[in-house]
C-alpha cells in the first residue's frame, strides 16, 4: 500500500526524467543532421559499378588510339569517348568538378597487373565496397583495409620507379 | 495517524480549489521539473562523452597522420640521400614509428604487433602513403592520407609534402587534393621517360 503511494508520489519526478531525457536525445539527433560533426555514417556521392567499368574502358581505349593514358579523366569526354555522367556519382548538380571517382594516371600499360588504375574513395551507402579497376583492366570492389593495402601497393610501385629513373630527391 | 486528507494534500491530489491552497499544484509541478532536469542532464552527459570519444579518436588519428609525415621527413634526413622511405613498412623496420601509429583508433583495425608472426604492415594498416615522392613537390600536396570511412565520412586526415597535416571535412575537396597528387606523380614520371 505504502509502495503504491511512493510511486504515486514520484511519478511526476521520473516523467520529468523520461520527458528530459527525450527532449535531449531528440535536439542532438535534430541538430547531429545538420553538423559535421556528428558522427553517423554520412552517405556519400559516389560512381557505381557501371560507370567505373565504363571509365575504365575509354581510358583504354583511349591509350589504344593515343599511345599513352589521357592526363586526366576530364580528357575521355573531350575526346568524345566518354559520357560526362559517367564520372560523376547521382546526385551530381552539374556542375563539372573533380570526378566522383579517383585515377591514378601515372600508371602504365607496363606496369604489373595488379596495380589500381581508378577507385572510388567515398561510399554511396554503409553497406557498400570500394571500386577498384586495376591495371589490366579487372574489376574489384574491396573493402577499405583491402583499397589501402592496394593504394599502397600501387604507389609504393610507381614511386620507386621514380625514384630509380633518378628523377627524386633535391640533389638531382 | 495523520488525517487522510493531509495526507491527500502533501501528495498534490487535492485541487487547489478544494484546499483553498493556491499553490496545490506546486510540489508535483517541482517534482516534474527537478526530473525533467536531471533527466536531461543525464541524456545530455551521454551525448556530450560519446562526443568527446569521437573528438579524441579524430585527434589521435591526426597526430599519427603527423608522426608518420614527421617519420617519413626523419627518415630522408638519416642517411637515405634525403630520399623519402620506398614504403610504410621500412619505417617501422627501421624504427622510426611503431606499427600501432599506422592504425586509425576509429577504425577497428589490428595492429601487426597484435598479430603474431610479426607480419608485414598491409592489412593492418589505415593510412596510404602516396610515396616516395620528390621533394620538389609543391607545399601541402597530400602525402599521407586515410579513407573517410574511418570517421563515418565526415572527415579524413591528411598529411602534406610540407610537414603539415590537417582534417579534411569536405568530400570534394579532398578527392580533389588526393587527385593532385596523382597529378604530380604522373608528371614525375613523364618527366623521367
Amino acid at each position: 500500500m505504502s509502495a503504491e503511494r511512493g510511486i504515486r508520489r514520484w511519478i511526476g519526478f521520473w516523467t520529468g526524467v523520461l520527458v528530459g531525457v527525450v527532449c535531449i536525445y531528440t535536439i542532438y539527433l535534430v541538430r547531429s543532421n545538420d553538423r559535421r560533426q556528428a558522427y553517423a555514417f554520412r552517405a556519400m556521392r559516389a560512381v557505381d559499378a557501371s560507370q567505373i567499368q565504363a571509365v575504365a574502358r575509354a581510358v583504354f581505349q583511349y591509350e589504344g588510339a593515343n599511345g599513352q593514358r589521357p592526363v586526366k579523366l576530364v580528357d575521355l569526354v573531350s575526346a568524345g569517348m566518354l559520357d560526362e555522367a559517367m564520372l560523376y556519382g547521382r546526385g551530381h548538380n552539374g556542375v563539372t568538378g573533380q570526378p566522383d571517382v579517383l585515377y591514378v594516371s601515372a600508371m602504365r600499360k607496363d606496369d604489373p597487373p595488379d596495380m589500381v588504375v581508378l577507385c572510388t574513395l567515398l561510399l554511396p551507402r554503409k553497406d557498400a565496397q570500394f571500386l577498384v579497376v586495376y591495371n589490366d583492366g579487372s574489376f574489384a570492389e574491396l573493402k577499405s583495409v583491402d583499397l589501402v593495402t592496394a593504394l599502397n601497393r600501387t604507389y609504393a610501385h610507381v614511386g620507386n620507379d621514380i625514384l630509380h629513373a633518378g628523377q627524386a630527391g633535391p640533389g638531382t | 495517524m495523520p488525517d487522510d486528507r493531509d495526507t491527500q494534500e502533501r501528495d498534490g491530489d487535492i485541487p487547489p480549489a478544494e484546499t483553498g491552497n493556491p499553490s496545490g499544484l506546486a510540489w508535483p509541478i517541482a517534482k516534474f521539473v527537478m526530473g525533467f532536469v536531471g533527466g536531461g542532464l543525464l541524456a545530455a552527459l551521454n551525448v556530450a562523452e560519446f562526443r568527446s570519444h569521437e573528438l579524441a579518436r579524430q585527434a589521435m588519428c591526426l597526430v599519427n597522420v603527423k608522426g608518420i609525415v614527421t617519420a617519413v621527413a626523419a627518415y630522408a634526413n638519416e642517411s637515405h640521400e634525403e630520399r623519402m622511405p620506398p614504403d610504410l613498412d621500412s619505417l617501422v623496420r627501421e624504427e622510426f614509428l611503431e606499427s600501432e601509429s599506422f592504425v586509425c583508433p576509429a577504425s577497428g583495425t589490428v595492429p601487426v604487433s597484435d598479430v603474431p608472426g610479426n607480419p608485414p604492415l598491409a592489412g593492418h594498416c589505415d593510412y596510404v602513403y602516396a610515396g616516395p615522392l620528390s621533394w620538389t613537390a609543391p607545399q601541402g600536396l597530400p602525402m599521407v592520407f586515410e579513407l573517410p570511412l574511418n570517421h563515418g565520412q565526415r572527415m579524413a586526415n591528411v598529411g602534406c609534402t610540407d610537414g603539415s597535416s590537417r582534417a579534411c571535412r569536405d568530400s570534394g575537396e579532398f578527392v580533389a587534393s588526393v587527385q593532385r597528387t596523382n597529378d604530380f606523380i604522373r608528371a614525375e614520371r613523364e618527366g623521367g621517360r
